[in-house]
């Protein structure tokens, strides 16, 4: 007796072929997009961790210098270098919003972060409070804050 | 013989077959998912690192600043008074919690904490006179550490 | 003469056939091949990702920490820096492509060499900057830098 297999004549075989070849790109094709998700998935929180890392260092310096220095001109300056910001606010109550890239560094053109640096006088004289926070360019979510101080006794309003 | 019967006995199986191509999916698939839950494994650890890391970053400048706020109310109360002796100096200080206060004979020593998490503090000494304050001590410490406990260096004896 | 005919064309076909989906088979393989590299690179490129990240950041925290914990922070040279603190001093320098520390007993001088390897990373760069004490670590492409107060 001839197994049923071996009866296949190869024109069944070759249809055999396709058929599986179908099937198999079916399946792999729904594979493929659950893997590809995942790798999708994976660099994403890859870059987002790195962009993490680098607000949390940023936030870290600018809380550091605006404690030693308690001016956030100054804090801006140290941090960024020398260029136009636009601080408003009046001399107890100072806000900046920077375009930054997502390698923190300043950037007008290429606003991917902002970083807002909110200052505020509080009593007695002399303590400031920074809030720092961070927000995606492209639909404001907030990303990161913290807040920081200064006590410098000798300095009555904020720069 | 009939020809067709004779094409069906001689000839060779046509093209690849069946089985193959499963088998190979499987094996990519199987590839695949491995790669893809490593990098995902690779990339939640580092997620997870650096929130943990931004999160504590954040507790350290909130209790800084709380640290702050309580030498900065620290300041203001002994400003007002130029004989660290003061009875009404020392009442004032004892109703500021958390604080610890030596009086010293050109100024007045005042030490306090403030918990950054559950695990550590931020330790702060300060020395008032009548110069104004100096900072003696401004460290993280384990929560329940003391400063004066020092690190055991074994000294090669 | 005709069924003869026949079973060669039918022949033909047949071969015709089987080249096209040994073709066919053959393409699917090299696609696999070819998405199973692109996957070892992802893999490779966000695992060394995370590893430079890792080892720059955690550098970085690990020397800020350190210095926010010590009684004072002494810089020595650009990629040595001492914590002093009480009854035992801590050198942390940067030798050989990683970041070393190295722990003394008061009074003793320190020196770069030995201690415990902390992390792997290309560059360690420690600076006064106006009271402050700048860490810049670099290990790939990835360069991380931070201020702390000394």
């Amino acid at each position: 007796m001839r197994s049923p297999m071996k009866s296949v004549s190869a024109g069944g075989k070759l249809n055999l072929f396709f058929m599986e070849m179908i099937i198999v790109l079916f399946f792999f094709s729904i594979a493929s997009a659950v893997i590809l998700n995942a790798f999708a998935a994976s660099d994403r929180l890859s870059r987002e961790s790195g962009r993490l890392e680098r607000m949390s260092f940023c936030a870290q310096s600018a809380a550091e210098i605006f404690s030693q220095t308690g001016s956030l001109s100054e804090t801006l300056e140290k941090l960024f270098g020398s260029n136009s910001y636009d601080i408003r606010g009046d001399e107890y109550d100072l806000q900046v919003r920077l375009p930054l890239t997502e390698e923190c560094a300043y950037s007008p053109e290429n606003a991917e972060l902002y970083m807002i640096m909110a200052v505020e006088s509080e009593e007695p004289e002399g303590l400031f409070k920074m809030y720092i926070v961070f927000t995606d360019g492209s639909d404001g979510e907030a990303l990161y804050d913290i807040m920081a101080g200064a006590y410098l006794p000798g300095k009555g309003t904020v720069s | 013989m009939d020809v067709k019967e004779k094409v069906g006995k001689n000839s060779r199986p046509a093209g690849i077959g069946t089985g193959y191509l499963s088998l190979m999916m499987i094996f990519v698939t199987l590839c695949l998912t491995a790669l893809a839950a490593l990098s995902f494994s690779a990339a939640e650890n580092g997620r997870r690192f650096s929130v943990r890391s931004a999160d504590y970053t954040a507790e350290y400048y909130a209790a800084d600043l709380e640290a702050k706020r309580t030498l900065a109310e620290l300041d203001k109360v002994v400003s007002g008074y130029s004989d660290y002796m003061d009875f009404m100096l020392l009442a004032e200080l004892d109703e500021l919690s958390g604080t610890e206060y030596v009086t010293l004979p050109d100024g007045l020593e005042v030490s306090w904490k403030t918990s950054i998490n559950d695990r550590q503090n931020i330790s702060c000494k300060v020395k008032f006179s009548a110069d104004g304050f100096e900072i003696l001590d401004w460290r993280t410490v384990s929560a329940g550490e003391t400063e004066e406990a020092p690190l055991g260096v074994w000294l090669g004896e | 003469m005709n069924s003869f005919n026949s079973a060669e064309s039918k022949r033909l076909g047949e071969t015709v056939s089987s080249a096209a989906s040994m073709t066919l088979f053959l393409i699917f393989a090299v696609c696999c091949l070819i998405i199973i590299s692109v996957a070892a690179t992802a893999y490779g490129r966000i695992s060394r990702n995370y590893e430079n990240t890792f080892d720059s950041t955690a550098a970085v925290r690990y020397i800020t920490n350190k210095i926010r914990a010590c009684g004072g922070a002494e810089i020595i040279s650009e990629n040595e820096l001492l914590l002093r603190d009480v009854g035992y001093s801590t050198l942390i320098y940067h030798s050989g492509g990683a970041v070393y520390e190295r722990l003394f007993p008061e009074g003793d001088t320190p020196v770069s060499s030995g201690g415990e390897r902390l992390f792997g990373a290309e560059q360690l760069i420690i600076e006064e900057d106006g009271g402050l004490v700048r860490i810049t670590v670099r290990d790939g492409d990835d360069v991380f830098t931070a201020f702390c107060k000394g």
